[in-house]
């Protein structure tokens, strides 16, 4: 057997272990459960904890009070919160973060950044108008040339709209053609979330921007590369779901294991029937797929190379949730009834794993990205 | 049996096209398109029951002494494909396709007299009390048990999975009435007012947010006597007959390929917005080819099992293989659908979704894909789970003579 986790350095060791002391003492299914019955999924509490704990700080500057950590430390975070089935969006910030880090000025980091470290700016990414073509945005700004534009656009299916702050927009500059990145305070006028819960319980919302005049100074980033930060952070969306996605197999396999000794019929556990064994030995090769994919685009993140992450990272999406679908259903079945029952915690596994398969780009779509490496 | 009608077939298959013609208003289609769940909702399946009673065909496996019509299996084949073709409704089996055939078999005349017409009617709404929370698959470990005291039953225990007990007004039981050797002895089947002091009935959500299902407890629960079906100790026999007729009975193939149409035009849907059209239709059109193969496939052997069950054969591995069969291509088209979704598979319940926010078009059939797939993940699981018809299957091959 492989042991479960392999740590790149001490401090994420230190970091990961203290999540899970965490989240295994505070985070419990049953809470979980209790949170989304009571329609406050997420909770404010919990959020500024995790800022205390300083997961928030991960990817900030030491200069701006962060940790100045590396994508290996944000990953293994990422897959230990969804084992918990965590719904507090540390991705999303993490994500907003690592754009003001690469697009931001000075005075937009020194206004931010300490702001996502304690927990105080709360950002949803507002990506994609329809489908998962981030490239073709009918989300446009027409910039007047006096420092104001008009920006006008519908984002569907943004993720994790609770208590927001701010708003990030991918939107296209007419005159420039190109992809612009915009930081805009949620209650700027003309801005409107229609909210609704994911099938995950995620707080997702639709975003609809009609904003006439809306000045720039403030609130464009663009003091780098645009086109080749936004590839960047789509291909981090990727690897960070894709962590998300590996917690959520790690945990259905153990409860399946787990579930096989303890449940009797004909006077026996489950796991002395064989066609459940070789169905559990199943489970584990592609769970073993899965963790095998997570190896390789940590280490292709931390390789400097951003020109080979689009094919890479599409692999990894295509297997790790293809390894996630096969396990979630094995796990439902193996379960029997309960399975597909909400208090057990099986079903939301499963269905946030549906979710990731969908969340930034599906098969499909990554099957297409890689298609291009050959038909190019 | 086979899939060519001579020309009384062809008369009746217009007449079965011309009652759903008349029937099926667009409101009742509309609501059975939007159904998601193992069975229709109790107001939908009642309200095309009223109109299958009315023209005398509620009930298509009884005898017509009972009120059920004297149709042979190409007749009932012809209905049910025709039924699925036009999208209708399913009825709620429980009563007329489960209980009753079990009380027409087995049970006294008096029961028949009694219980048979209000499930025709409607009037009774039956459940099905079997599994317990300690006995799924081992079904026949089951403790659930019922005294004889003073010329009544005392129940007493648990069931769980009850799907509808929560709209029933009767459930049949099994119960065990005495302890025997053999655990399949000294079970009972008992018909039980839901309203009898005693009953409490808890609700369970499924992950696809719905209420079907629900746990059953009785304390001191009283029956009368005469509510037991057949000889007391026999349940066993009663129930694995319906346990047949639950999972091979119909024609499941004509269910998958209106699904699979559906399913098909979700995937045009899909490649008119794809920005790469083809390339999008070339990943699935094969797709939904294979699945036309494997449901033409089931099809057939459908149509084998008929000729064989009209041979006066036993069903055992057959109704097995068909449910393990038909419940497996469902939840493969389930998967396709949710794959087709692109980011719309990420939203379970819609009804937040405000339509002047909702850039998408909004298609029934995308609405109907990820509460489809969820719940077409339990269709593995009730009616004995696929292992278990495995099992079956393989008991009968290697014990073949
Ligand atoms: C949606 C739904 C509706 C239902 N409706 C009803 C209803 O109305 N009335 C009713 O009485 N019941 C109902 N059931 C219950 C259903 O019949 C049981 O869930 C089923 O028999 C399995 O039992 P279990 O859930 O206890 O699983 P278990 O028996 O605990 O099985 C767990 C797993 O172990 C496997 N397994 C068990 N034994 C073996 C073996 N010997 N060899 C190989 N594998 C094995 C199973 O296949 C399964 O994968 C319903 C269930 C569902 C999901």
């Amino acid at each position: 057997m492989f042991s479960q986790t392999d740590f790149s350095n001490d401090i994420e060791q230190l970091l990961v272990e203290s999540a899970v002391r965490y989240l295994s003492d505070n985070y419990d299914f049953h809470n979980h459960y209790q949170n989304i019955k009571s329609g406050n999924p997420v909770n404010r509490d919990t959020w500024l904890t995790m800022a205390d704990l300083g997961w928030l700080a991960v990817p900030c500057d030491e200069a701006y009070g962060g940790l100045s950590g590396s994508y290996s430390e944000m990953l293994s975070l990422l897959t230990v919160q969804a084992e918990y089935l965590v719904l507090e969006p540390m991705a999303s910030q993490w994500l907003t973060a690592i754009l003001i880090q690469e697009l931001g000025d000075e005075q937009q980091k020194e206004t931010f950044l300490p702001g996502i470290v304690n927990g105080s700016v709360r950002c949803a990414l507002a990506l994609y108008d329809e489908g998962y073509d981030y490239q073709t945005n009918h989300t446009l700004i027409a910039n007047h040339g006096d420092g104001t534009a008009t920006t006008k656009g519908v984002k569907s299916f943004v993720t994790d709209t609770q208590d927001l702050t701010h708003i990030l927009l991918l939107a296209s500059d007419l005159a420039r053609g190109d992809a612009t990145w915009l930081l805009l305070p949620a209650d700027e006028p003309g801005l409107s979330v229609n909210h609704y819960a994911g099938a995950d319980d995620r707080p997702m919302g639709n975003v609809q921007i009609e904003i006439p005049n809306l000045k720039l100074d403030t609130c464009l980033l663009d003091s780098g590369n645009s086109r080749e930060c936004t590839q960047h952070i789509f291909n981090l969306a990727f690897a960070f779901n894709c962590a998300d996605s590996l917690g959520c197999i790690n945990k259905l396999l153990e409860a399946t294991s787990q579930y096989l000794k303890d449940r009797n019929q004909f006077g026996q556990p489950l796991a002395e029937f064989q066609a459940l064994q070789h169905k559990l030995a199943d489970m584990y090769i592609a769970h073993q797929r899965a963790t095998s994919m997570a190896s390789m685009l940590t280490e292709s993140l931390a390789t400097s190379d951003r020109a080979n992450h689009d094919y890479l990272l599409s692999l990894a999406h295509i297997q790790i949730h293809d390894a996630a679908r096969f396990v979630a259903e094995a796990a439902v079945q193996l379960h029997g009834g309960i399975g597909v029952t909400e208090e057990l915690n099986v079903g939301h596994f499963a269905k946030r794993l549906m979710c990731n398969a969908h969340r930034y780009g599906d098969r499909n779509f990554h099957l297409n990205r890689c298609n291009q490496k050959f038909t190019r | 049996m086979s899939l060519v009608l001579d020309e009384r077939e062809l008369a009746f298959q217009q007449e079965v096209r011309e009652f759903l013609q008349h029937n099926l208003t667009e409101e009742i289609l509309h609501e059975s398109l939007a159904t998601s769940g193992v069975f229709p909702d109790k107001e939908l399946a009642l309200a095309w029951q009223q109109k299958l009673a009315a023209k005398g065909w509620a009930a298509p496996l009884w005898p017509e002494q009972y009120g059920g019509i004297n149709w042979t299996q190409k007749q009932k084949y012809i209905f049910e494909v025709e039924s699925a073709k036009a999208g209708a409704p399913l009825t709620i089996p429980l009563g007329l396709k489960m209980v009753g055939p079990v009380i027409i078999k087995y049970g006294s005349e008096q029961q028949k007299q009694r219980f048979l017409p209000r499930i025709l009617s409607g009037e009774d709404y039956w459940c099905q009390g079997y599994s317990e929370p300690g006995s799924g698959s081992d079904l026949a470990s089951l403790k659930c048990k019922a005294e004889l005291v003073d010329g009544h039953y005392l129940v007493n225990g648990s069931k769980i999975w009850t799907t509808h007990a929560h709209f029933a007004n009767w459930i049949f039981c099994l119960v065990r009435t005495s302890k025997e050797k053999k655990p399949q002895q000294g079970i009972s089947f008992l018909l039980i007012p839901m309203d009898t002091p005693g009953i409490s009935v808890k609700p369970i959500t499924s992950i696809s947010g719905q209420h079907d299902l629900n746990e059953v407890f009785f304390e001191d629960v009283k029956v009368p006597q005469e509510n037991l079906v057949g000889e007391p100790g026999q349940g066993w026999t009663y129930a694995k007959y319906l346990l047949e007729l639950e999972r091979g009975a119909g024609a499941a193939s004509a269910r998958l390929r209106a699904n699979l149409i559906r399913v098909t035009r979700l995937c045009q849907q899909k490649s008119m917005n794809s920005t790469q059209d083809s390339y999008f239709e070339s990943l699935y059109v094969n797709r939904l080819i294979e699945l036309d193969a494997a449901i033409t496939a089931l099809e057939y052997t459908e149509l084998r099992a008929q000729k064989h069950y009209e041979n006066g054969c036993e069903s055992g591995a057959e109704s097995s293989l068909l449910k393990t069969e038909a419940t497996e291509i469902e939840q493969q088209l389930a998967r396709l659908a949710v794959e087709l979704l692109g980011p719309e598979a990420m939203v379970l319940k819609r009804e937040k979704l405000s339509d002047s926010h909702w850039p998408i078009p909004k298609f029934q059939d995308s609405y109907w894909a990820v509460p489809r797939y969820l719940n077409s993940l339990a269709a593995s699981i009730y009616g004995g789970t696929n292992e278990i018809q495995r099992n079956l299957i393989a008991r009968t091959i290697l014990t073949r003579s």
